[in-house]
């Protein structure tokens, strides 16, 4: 098939790696739109996050878009994304926000059945506002449908 | 042209001021052995100076020299702690009202975040009530954008210490504004008299 495009949902868990020491764990959820740019595969995705701090009170929480490029055909792909994220961070009833950008690098492991794709996905999630940069292990489960 | 639109706006809005990955990985409060900074107002200096760690109460805590004076400071995820200990004398005896530990400090930073803490504790002397209480009113009114320093935190914290017996009050309140930078902890303090400006600090 030529043209074909997908979506899906992907969802998973994040742990900080680099910087980020108030924050505890995080979940993160995403919806995704792809199809084929060239000899890769493109997905559009618009993700959520919300990550618990060590202080009960403290949260963060983002919202934004990625732009990612894998190989579906591949049994084991390497992923990459890019985007940017709105970034909230909450102290009991006190807030603050800002963006940053965000990238992403991984592997994801590639299952077909017919038009449906299921794909376990390692990856560092990272996010700098070009001053510092601080990121998440995220280990995820994304499946979409080939329409 | 509308990908060169688009790649504008993205780095507009990931390079402004608002350096909110920085405010959120950064450590605003390194509190480590042998850390010492060194503050000045242009005819005064002050030193701070982080000492070995001590425990009190069965909470470690680090001695925090003032220029001589300690302060004895315990960290936490939530916070950033002092001990307070008020004794009350009489007949040449020393009697212990209050001892404990009170935040000072709400960790992390959020702009906006107002609080307040209070500690009190009565023991009866001589068939005399002596009541000892000690308050922090806190509040981080907000951040601005250092060149030096990166986004640094405005704190004003006002400090309401009272002891109280059958006929006497006494009440001593002072206030103080910090300004705390990403990971070197207060650049600059101004109290009810001066302002003093971070000269040197070392944090190993």
């Amino acid at each position: 098939m030529l043209f074909a495009f997908s979506i899906g949902i992907e969802g998973g868990y994040d742990l900080p790696a680099v910087g980020f020491k108030d924050i505890n764990t995080g979940s993160v959820f995403s919806l995704t739109a792809g199809r084929k740019v060239g000899i890769v595969d493109a997905a559009l995705s618009l993700q959520a996050s919300f990550y618990s701090g060590d202080n009960p009170g403290y949260s963060m929480s983002t919202l934004g878009f990625r732009l990612g490029f894998y190989k579906k055909n591949w049994p084991l792909s390497p992923v990459f994304s890019i985007g940017s994220d709105y970034v909230i961070r909450n102290l009991d009833e006190a807030s603050e926000n800002g963006f940053a950008a965000a990238y992403a690098i991984g592997l994801l492991f590639n299952f077909k059945v017919e038009r449906l794709h299921v794909y376990p996905k390692i990856s560092y999630e990272g996010l700098t506002d070009m001053k510092k940069h601080a990121g998440f292990i995220s280990l995820r489960l994304g499946i979409s449908y080939e329409i | 042209m509308k990908y060169k639109i688009a790649l504008l706006v993205f780095l507009i809005i990931c390079c402004g001021d608002n350096h909110i990955v920085e405010r959120a990985a950064s450590d605003y409060f390194p509190l480590q052995e042998d850390s010492w900074w060194l503050y000045g107002n242009g005819s005064d200096s002050v030193f701070v100076e982080v000492e070995p760690a001590d425990t009190i109460l069965q909470i470690e805590c680090f001695p925090v020299s003032y220029n001589g004076a300690a302060r004895y400071l315990a960290k936490s995820d939530e916070s950033v702690s002092q001990y307070v200990l008020k004794i009350y004398n009489h007949a040449g005896t020393d009697y212990t009202v209050l001892e404990d530990f009170i935040i000072r400090i709400e960790l992390p930073f959020i702009e906006g975040n107002d609080y307040h803490h209070v500690l009190r504790d009565s023991i009866y002397v001589a068939d005399q009530l002596i009541t000892a209480q000690y308050e922090i009113i806190g509040s981080v009114v907000d951040f601005a954008h250092e060149s030096a320093y990166g986004d640094v935190y405005q704190v004003e914290i006002t400090t309401i210490a009272s002891m109280v017996t059958d006929d006497t009050s006494i009440t001593d309140t002072s206030g103080v504004i910090e300004y705390y930078a990403p990971e070197i902890g207060m650049i600059r303090f101004r109290d009810a008299t001066s302002e003093y400006e971070l000269i040197e600090y070392s944090i190993p």
